[in-house]
């Protein structure tokens, strides 16, 4: 009895000490693991390790794709990403799409992350690429893919490309097309992108969707006004090219050759032809009174003129049936500067005309902008000249004494600015009356 | 066959007692939790997580308890000498395989039931005590934006989960007869199926016993079991091989060999990836208006491949069994 | 109707090409190993056979034959007329194996339950006879609900002679049946099999314990190294002749005890009396004479004929004669 409790503490003393060391050697492991957070099996994942992966997990492949997960979410919180690394997670998403083809989140985080955080579109698209047809029901992996083109590479033929495949897509929510008709008029595809807002909005008026209906008629406006803004920016370059300098005026470039005879998309047509089917159909109106403001209305004949004998309008006809003709009715084959969509008129803006900085879609506006402008300027100087008045106790000489240097800003429609050094009243000569 | 069925009976106590069992159970009840816990690590459908883990924790433990139960079912009869007093009776010995069968397929889906409870409890459980739904109980809207608690928040914080911890049972356990909520729908059709496919390695199971030692016995079904999840795998690799040479025709010396061997082979073993529909109970077809309910449909060729196989096992584990010398 | 009756049975084992002895691998040529030469026994109707023979002569190969445990390599057998195997047959059988193992994590009244299950019995039946059963082997009323572990040898040896007679068969088998009981626990064992005597069964049983054998067998078979030795009823076998008396005397005279010891095959002084074999009818009448000229008490007077061990010895030696010794 004696000798097993000797036999039985000896052995004891011996155990402390052996699993104690093998304790304290593992704790300076853990202090040198802790520092250096050790990233995904890099070695291990290769660019066609998915395929054995599959094979070896023996159809827990669904499992194994789950851990890979949740090491890749740990790995990316944890480190980031870098752009000299960004192989391995994209090995790492590939491997997890190849063992469970259906994981959505896998698609769109891996596009993320190596797109997003790690700069490499491409590859980040050929991951939704190759998500997008393995779930062929899903709309949100094109979706991506077309926000990662647009709005990223700044690639809308791509985006257009990707758009179209969301659009088609079971699931896809009723916003999805509109979206991508933008995309499709940013992409200079007018026809479609016109059309697909003129879709929307008959579905507005349909589902008696106020909301609808103002966004949609806001984006008619715009695609319009897009389309006959490219037409108008080339004419203007054709222009330059041929004369060797900048017109002064928008009538001068109304003959050249991209502004004769061109089909277009006109907002009045297009108010018109609702209007009418809207009588034709027993109803009041199409266009809600109070969405009726900037918009070009049409003449009285145009509003009361008759249906073409083949209209399908007539009462209980739902408005997307009429889709077609009314899309057909709307375009017409003209000549000369285009009719702006809100009513106004085009004109070129002299004060971004010819500067290096101005952006295309600044060099031709409507009027009303073009007034909005010049009222603004004529504020913001008038507010100017008060301040100096004060400062000085009298009314400044010039503008040189408001502004320390001369006053160069050109006025918008072309005329010149007046100021009455005794009154300080400041006006432009195009529009005395402002 | 009441005969049958009392040596399944019989075969079923006596699994019972196999300590292995237990801790197999409890092993898989363990990783059931344990990824009910993790799943919220997982940004995208943690439930996700938690099903295929779950499920496929339900397949591999079937499987490890058909081969390290079974496996020693025979043996032991034989070993032991108590099949003396069994095959001086009035009963055929394919009868006595039939009850080892089926006494070990109890013993399986008994087991299997009790993991799939435990599943889905997991499952109502984690998607009843949801941040917002718990709150939503704890805590009463007077006014918009205005909450007042009933009554004390930390006790019916603890009477909420208790609550919900019982019904997730109780929900597990209806569940298994037929009770379906979005998040369950068809599971435990996918359970059967791979229950079907659990079937057939036990009946190799007792197949190798009734010729062999526990441990080849154990090996040799778990090597089965392994060709049998990669025989698609295997003669999907056939195929490539005689695509790559231009059609089968083309195949020439040690290709050609491997080429029909693959084919013969993978027509003779089981085909286990019929049985695995974990893939469509996670991402099966659904409607667009129900998007949380996958549904499976009941793949009846596969259904009746398994029973038959199983059958055709049997009666040559019988042959077996029929002429052997019990020493 | 003969019972049983084997022609020609034959058992032959062929060893595995590679075997493992003693730590080495041995190669056998085609090394075949004779069960079972030629056997041909008959057991009738009624009757109590007793199987007898030294330890590896092919007793229990041939009951494991009969019980369809293994199968013969020549020749066939028949049970109540019909081939091995029948399963009607097997239903009017009851077996008890040598050193029986049984389920021992079922309760006694489970256990016999299941096998009664298994001889197809209804429920009620089984019930019944359950009872009867626990009865008629003498166990102890907490054996029922007792699980078989915690069962000591003899509790085993009745409950697995139970599990023999539950289905109230004609004809019961048992090996060894005696193996490691006590001297109480073998006549008990006697006794129970007269009894099933006297109820009409047959009963065929292997034994090496002769003298138990000679008691209640009413014929017999000894076998050897796979051959049939002898067989039929104990009267016909063994020799009628007196072989020689064994005498107990006490209070003879010095005189006469010396004359006797002269001619006596044994003698043997006790302390209260003398044993004297003497191998003559001639040596007896004068021993009894002298016992009555001095009023010497005569203890007993056996005439002793050959006894089974005696004959089986004989007989085993003889057929084992031109080869070397039996191996144990």
């Amino acid at each position: 009895m004696r000798r097993s409790i000797l036999q039985n503490f000896i052995l004891f003393v011996f155990f402390v000490a052996f699993f104690g060391t093998a304790v304290t050697i593992q704790h300076k492991n853990l202090e040198k693991v802790k520092l250096n957070p050790p990233f995904i099996e890099t070695w291990m994942l290769s660019g066609r390790s998915g395929e054995l992966l599959r094979v070896l997990s023996l159809r827990y492949d669904l499992v194994v794709a789950d851990f890979l997960w949740l090491r890749a979410i740990q790995s990316f919180g944890g480190r980031g990403m870098t752009n000299r690394d960004w192989k391995p997670i994209y090995n790492m998403f590939d491997t997890i799409t190849e063992l469970d083809p259906y994981f959505e989140a896998a698609y769109t985080f891996g596009n993320m992350v190596i797109g997003d955080e790690g700069g490499r579109q491409r590859e980040g698209l050929a991951l939704l690429d190759k998500g997008m047809f393995k779930l062929i029901r899903q709309y949100r992996i094109p979706f991506e893919g077309m926000y990662v083109a647009h709005w990223q590479m700044g690639d809308t033929q791509l985006a257009r490309w990707y758009g179209r495949i969301a659009m088609k897509r079971q699931d896809a929510p009723n916003w999805v097309p509109r979206i991508v008709a933008y995309i499709e008029v940013k992409a200079g595809a007018y026809y479609i992108g016109f059309d697909r807002f003129l879709s929307n909005f008959l579905q507005g008026l349909d589902a008696n969707d106020i909301h609808i209906q103002a966004i949609a008629l806001e984006k008619i406006k715009e695609a319009i006004d897009k389309w006959n803004k490219e037409l108008m920016l080339r004419a203007l370059d054709e222009y330059t090219s041929r004369t060797g300098r900048l017109p002064r005026r928008i009538e001068e470039i109304a003959q050249e050759p991209s502004l004769q005879n061109y089909e277009v998309a006109r907002m009045s047509k297009f108010v018109a032809a609702v209007e009418r089917r809207a009588r034709a159909m027993n109803r009041e109106y199409a266009i809600h009174p109070d969405l009726r403001k900037n918009i070009a209305w049409p003449s009285r004949e145009e509003l009361e003129a008759p249906l073409t004998s083949g209209s399908l309008a007539k009462a209980g006809v739902k408005w997307e049936d009429l889709r077609n003709e009314i899309f057909h009715e709307c375009l017409v084959k003209q000549s000369g500067i285009p009719e702006a969509p809100n009513g106004s008129r085009y004109v070129l803006n002299l004060t971004m005309l010819g500067y290096p900085w101005a952006k295309k879609e600044d060099k031709i506006v409507t009027e009303a902008d073009l007034l909005d402008l010049l009222k603004n300027i004529l504020r913001d100087v008038r507010a100017a000249i008060e301040d100096r008045r004060k400062m000085l106790g009298r009314t400044p000489q010039s503008l040189r004494e408001v502004f320390y240097t001369d006053f160069n800003t050109t006025e918008p429609f072309g005329g010149t600015w007046k100021y009455d050094p005794q009154t300080g009243d400041f006006r432009s000569t195009s529009h005395p009356d402002l | 066959m009441s005969k049958v069925l009392a040596i399944a009976l019989n075969t079923f106590k006596e699994a019972v007692r196999n300590k292995v069992l237990y801790f197999l159970l409890i092993f898989a009840l363990l990783i059931m939790g344990f990824s009910g816990v993790i799943s919220d690590l997982s940004i995208a459908a943690p439930e996700k997580l938690i099903k295929d883990l779950g499920l496929a924790a339900i397949d591999f433990f079937g499987f490890l308890i058909a081969v390290f139960v079974g496996v020693y079912l025979v043996y032991t009869e034989l070993d032991k000498k108590t099949i003396y007093t069994i095959v001086s009776k009035p009963i055929d010995r394919y009868q006595f395989i039939l009850g080892k069968f089926f006494g070990l397929l109890i013993t399986i889906y008994v087991n299997m039931l009790i993991m799939s409870v435990f599943f889905f409890a997991v499952l109502y459980f984690r998607d009843a005590t949801d941040f917002d739904k718990v709150m939503k109980a704890i805590y009463r809207e007077v006014s918009p934006g205005h909450y007042e608690p009933i009554g004390n928040p930390q006790i019916q914080y603890y009477l909420y989960h208790f609550k919900q911890l019982a019904l997730a049972i109780g929900k597990g356990v209806a569940t298994i007869f037929g009770y379906w909520e979005p998040m369950t729908h068809h599971l435990m059709r996918v359970i059967w199926m791979s229950g079907l496919g659990l079937a057939i390695i036990t009946s190799f199971a007792i197949l190798y016993s009734t010729f062999s030692t526990p441990t080849l016995s154990a090996v040799f079904t778990f090597l089965t079991w392994i060709i049998g999840n990669l025989c698609e795998d295997i003669l999907r690799y056939a195929e490539k091989l005689a695509q790559k040479a231009g059609g089968v025709a083309n195949l020439a010396g040690p290709d050609l060999m491997k080429y029909w061997f693959a084919q013969i082979a993978m027509h003779i073993v089981p085909n286990l990836a019929l049985f695995d529909k974990r893939t469509e109970a996670v991402y099966g077809p659904w409607d667009v208006s129900t998007p949380n309910i996958h549904s499976v449909p009941i793949d009846w060729v596969s259904v009746v491949y398994g029973l038959v196989y199983v059958a055709g096992i049997l009666c040559l584990a019988s042959m077996i069994f029929n002429r052997r010398n019990f020493k | 109707m003969k019972i049983i009756e084997t022609v020609n049975l034959s058992k032959v084992y062929t060893h595995d090409f590679i075997d493992v002895e003693h730590g080495r691998l041995k190669f056998n040529f085609f090394r075949r190993t004779v069960a079972l030469d030629k056997l041909n026994l008959e057991v009738r109707e009624g009757e109590i056979f007793g199987l007898l023979g030294p330890n590896g002569a092919g007793k229990s190969t041939t009951i494991k034959i009969l019980m369809g445990i293994i199968f013969p390599t020549g020749g066939s057998a028949r049970i109540m007329e019909r081939p091995l195997g029948d399963k009607s047959v097997k239903a009017k059988i009851g077996f008890l194996p040598e050193n029986p193992a049984f389920y021992d994590y079922l309760k006694g009244e489970e256990f016999l339950d299941y096998y009664g299950q298994l001889y197809g019995m209804p429920r009620a039946l089984r019930r019944k006879r359950i009872e009867e059963m626990f009865e008629l082997v003498g166990l102890p009323p907490h054996a029922p609900n007792l699980p078989l572990k915690g069962y000591s040898k003899g509790m085993l040896q009745r409950i697995g002679l139970a599990q023999a007679l539950i289905n109230d068969p004609a004809l019961v088998v048992l090996d060894e049946p005696q193996s490691g009981l006590d001297p109480l626990g073998r006549k008990e064992i006697r006794d129970i099999i007269l009894r099933l005597k006297d109820q009409g069964k047959t009963v065929f049983f292997s034994s090496h314990i002769l003298s138990d054998a000679e008691l209640i067998c009413d014929r017999v078979a000894i076998v050897n190294r796979g051959r049939l030795v002898a067989m039929g009823e104990l009267s016909h076998l063994l020799s009628p002749k007196i072989k020689d008396y064994e005498l107990v005397v006490s209070g003879l005279s010095r005189e006469s005890l010396d004359i006797l010891e002269k001619h006596a095959r044994k003698f043997i002084e006790r302390e209260r009396d003398v044993l004297i074999i003497l191998d003559k009818e001639d040596l007896v009448k004068e021993a009894l004479r002298r016992i009555v000229a001095e009023n010497a008490t005569l203890v007993s007077l056996t005439p002793r004929k050959e006894t089974l061990e005696e004959y089986f010895i004989r007989e085993v030696a003889r057929t084992n004669a031109p080869r070397e010794e039996v191996h144990a």
